[in-house]
């Protein structure tokens, strides 16, 4: 490029002086290097052409004053004119022989030096390479580089190098403590398995393969219960953890218009909004009941929903709470203290039902199976008819059979005790006979007058032989008078100001109960005693009686989305 | 009188922003506590607030583009700047009540902390905005920076010659206090109203703040003046130091006020530019990991 320099010193006022300059890039400045001296002018300008004559300007920084605004680099057409450092560069039309002109007036003296830097103000750094570079450093390292690792194990060993952000900055929240374990705490891909997907229901059953669904979803297919997301209810990273809904809408949602969905043959579900004495219907009660006479074909569960006073228990066992928890009546073998509801029903770990009352370790130390005064150490087994008849057929028939024993049985006779049978002195035939005779006699009497007849239901058949003949019911207790609900004896044992089987009776009117078929279930009431949703008493929620997840349900594993 | 991006349409924004409030509060309140979840940004009504946050801060953004567009037709830019005042000023408590102040070593709390970052240099440069111009006028007693550094020029070439005037070594230190005047210098030093100004006495150059140095020095000699013409020179030159201290005060301080007034730009804009790139991975993040 030849460029034609045009001097003017002062104001423009003074002398002129025209200066020949070529070279590609010209540099004019302060110092040493520059290619014309410029004193004072402290960011040096460099000149080069473009086209049609119009000169190229640039400084290292945003020196140049143009239109009010600092820039880096601008371009001048003829007559058009820049500002830098005290001077200012005006472009003109060069004469022949020249692609371009250019004058340079003003005077860099250190007093435009001075003012220009308090015109200019402050500047500590470009807004726009800060905006830049903020924006650069945000979305690779809080985007690009946690994405990339998601599928590339190289990018992910940089990211788990400490201080460097991963995917576990995008995480909206602390997961919920169960889930803080190996393997799915520190690996969002562990449940996040497709960008951009939601959670599939696969990922939970993984872990959870035994949960279930509500409900059969065969059953209720409209419902399209496998439908809705396991997280639809269960959402993670939220704080405070709230991984499974308390809320009583979970429940009401649907169950407040039953009528809306359900199938119109089952008229068992009621309409619910609270528990409270009208948002709530009578609880349903289970019992087993007898299918035919002496459960000949079975045992049925069924639920009515009625008071329990006025249902029946069909366990088939007799027995009197009330003489069992009488002082006067009934004391504990050892201590001879009275009964405590505790002597036999025992809570379970889950503090919901109660260890079985067995003849065993609950009945046998008062009600022994005894039954031959010379020999009261020997006790029929329990629970076994034809073990019993055979018992006894063993014990007379060896009594009768060593003669020894006959001699002794006939010379003694034996204090006569209470609620035994005195047996037969002298009996004459064969050992054999005579044993099968008192066997039958004495099966007799244990299964029509005292013994077995004593708590079970008998049934004499009118056979011939004693083992047909006696026909003792097979007795079922009801475990689980609620199926439908869950309860803690346990968190209820501590009642403000009751203490022992008071608490018990409270709820359980067993010391006034002289029936077995008595139910000492409470009812509704009971509970809307302390937990009525209208009373501001001690408010239980839906999921603090029942659960959701029901063994009735399909299990989820078959119907989720895998 | 309240300036016009305050008072504008008769506090129309104020308005405008006091029911986004009222609105964004009632919709926050009606988040169930009881239900899935706790009143976040997950729930339908955290989402809505998260959507007019980001809509907002989208909004808030493009006043930097409707100040340079001169002919558009989208309103005044005093409306504008109005409206992104208390805009501004309202989203605080709409992105507050969008993430119910659940807050985390997360990218979600970065775009919440770089909006807060924004919105307080929005409001440091609203205060300057209203306080500072005031104290700019009254600093410069109706002047220009061109009028004030003409009357520094004419005050230094009146010294040079004074100096020209007195032995060497009188030349010399008077020379160096001018050319070893600074005005401006780092944006700290600026913003700080530092005075870096140096004078050389003998061989070494001190610290001649505010010009005390060089004027000290020149009073010092005043005894010492062998001469009438010399004491005479000295008290002139005295003079014309005393009437320089002035305008460099009144300068340097003009030049404080005006950093002051842009220093909140150069983090405004910057972080506002870093908040919109976090709200993109705010908002991605969220439907990557959904």
């Amino acid at each position: 490029m030849q460029l034609l320099l045009r001097r003017r010193s002062g104001d423009g006022q003074g002398e002129t002086l025209d200066h020949e300059l070529s070279g590609k890039t010209l540099r004019l400045g302060a110092s040493a290097r520059a290619d014309f001296q410029l004193p004072g002018l402290q960011k040096e300008v460099r000149v080069s052409a473009g086209r049609n004559a119009i000169l190229r300007l640039s400084c290292r920084t945003a020196a140049l004053q143009r239109d009010g605004a600092l820039v880096k680099t601008t371009t001048l057409a003829p007559g058009e004119a820049v500002d830098a450092g005290g001077y200012r560069f005006r472009a003109f039309a060069a004469p022949t022989g020249f692609d371009a002109g250019l004058e340079i007036t003003g005077d860099a003296n250190y007093i435009s030096v001075l003012t220009a830097e308090v015109q200019r103000g402050i500047r500590p750094w470009s807004t726009r390479r800060f905006s830049w570079l903020a924006a650069g450093l945000i979305l690779a390292l809080f985007l690009i580089l946690p994405f990339l690792a998601i599928d590339n194990p190289a990018v992910a060993r940089f990211t788990s190098l400490p201080g460097i952000p991963d995917d576990r900055h995008w995480s909206s929240g602390e997961l919920s403590s169960v889930h803080r374990a190996a393997g799915v705490a520190e690996d969002c891909s562990a449940c996040h398995q497709k960008p951009f997907e939601m959670v599939r229901d696969g990922v939970c059953t993984d872990c959870h393969q035994r949960i279930r669904e509500h409900a059969d979803v065969h059953e209720f297919a409209g419902l399209d219960l496998p439908g809705e997301r396991c997280a639809g209810c269960h959402r993670e990273h939220n704080e405070p953890a709230r991984l499974v809904r308390q809320d009583n809408p979970l429940c009401t949602d649907c169950h407040a218009s039953p009528d809306a969905w359900r199938d119109v043959s089952d008229t068992e579900l009621l309409a619910v909004h609270a528990f409270s004495a009208d948002g709530h219907p009578e609880f349903r009660l289970s019992r087993w009941v007898p299918d035919g006479d002496g459960a000949a074909h079975g045992w049925r569960l069924q639920r009515t929903r009625a008071a329990p006073a006025t249902l029946t228990d069909e366990s088939q066992l007799k027995f009197n709470h009330e003489v069992h928890l009488d002082r006067d009546k009934v004391q504990t073998p050892n201590s001879r203290e009275a009964l405590a509801c505790a002597s036999c029903h025992v809570p379970k770990d889950s503090g919901e039902h109660f260890e079985p009352v067995r003849m065993d370790t609950h009945c046998r130390d008062c009600h022994s199976l005894n039954f031959d005064p010379f020999d009261p150490q020997v006790e029929l087994p329990h629970g076994n008819t034809r073990a019993a008849f055979e018992a006894l057929e063993a014990h007379f028939i060896r009594e009768f059979t060593d003669p020894e024993l006959r001699a002794e049985r006939s010379v003694q006779k034996p204090r006569r005790l209470p609620g035994k049978r005195m047996g037969e002195a002298s009996c004459e035939g064969s050992g054999l006979d005579c044993g099968l005779r008192e066997a039958a006699s004495e099966a007799r009497y244990q299964f029509a007058e005292t013994g077995c007849v004593t708590c079970h239901e008998v049934s004499d058949t009118g056979a011939d032989t004693p083992i047909d003949r006696w026909f003792v019911h097979p007795v079922k207790l009801t475990v689980d008078w609620y199926s439908q609900s869950r309860f803690s004896h346990q968190s209820h044992l501590n009642l403000a100001g009751r203490s022992g089987d008071a608490i018990c009776l409270d709820c359980h009117a067993a010391d006034t109960s002289q029936k077995a078929t008595d139910v000492l279930m409470p009812a509704k009431d009971n509970c809307l005693g302390c937990h009525d949703a209208n009373r501001q008493s001690v408010a239980v929620d839906c999921v603090g009686c029942h659960q959701f997840h029901r063994p009735e349900g399909t299990p989820s594993v078959e119907v989720r989305d895998l | 009188m309240l300036p016009n991006i305050v008072s504008y349409a008769r506090f129309r924004y104020l308005w405008l922003a006091l029911l986004l409030i009222a609105a964004s509060m009632a919709l926050y309140f009606s988040q169930a506590t009881d239900g899935a979840q706790p009143r976040n940004g997950g729930t339908w009504q955290g989402y809505t607030l998260g959507t007019l946050g980001a809509l907002l801060i989208v909004w808030l953004s493009l006043l930097g583009v409707r100040k340079r567009s001169y002919r558009s037709a989208m309103g005044r830019v005093q409306g504008w700047t109005s409206a992104h005042v208390y805009l501004g000023l309202a989203l605080l408590v709409v992105a507050t009540l969008h993430c119910a102040l659940q807050f985390g070593l997360n990218v979600h709390t970065l775009a919440y902390v770089l909006m807060c970052l924004v919105v307080l240099s929005g409001i440091y440069g609203l205060y300057v905005y209203l306080a500072l111009p005031g104290s700019l006028a009254a600093n410069n007693a109706g002047r220009d920076i061109a009028a004030s550094s003409r009357e520094l020029e004419d005050i230094d070439r009146q010294i040079s010659r004074l100096a020209a005037r007195g032995d060497a070594d009188l030349s010399a230190v008077v020379d160096s206090a001018l050319e070893l005047t600074r005005l401006g210098g780092t944006t700290w030093t600026v913003l700080r109203g530092r005075d870096r100004s140096r004078v050389r006495v003998g061989s070494t150059a001190v610290d001649n703040r505010d010009q005390s140095a060089v004027i000290a020095h020149l009073a010092s000699r005043v005894p010492r003046a062998s001469r009438r013409r010399e004491a005479e020179l000295l008290n002139e030159l005295l003079d014309m130091f005393g009437r320089r201290q002035v305008l460099l005060r009144r300068l340097r301080r003009d030049a404080r006020l005006r950093g002051l007034m842009q220093i909140w730009l150069f983090f405004h804009i910057p972080l506002t530019v870093a908040l919109l790139f976090a709200l993109v991975v705010h908002v991605l993040s969220v439907f990557i990991y959904w």
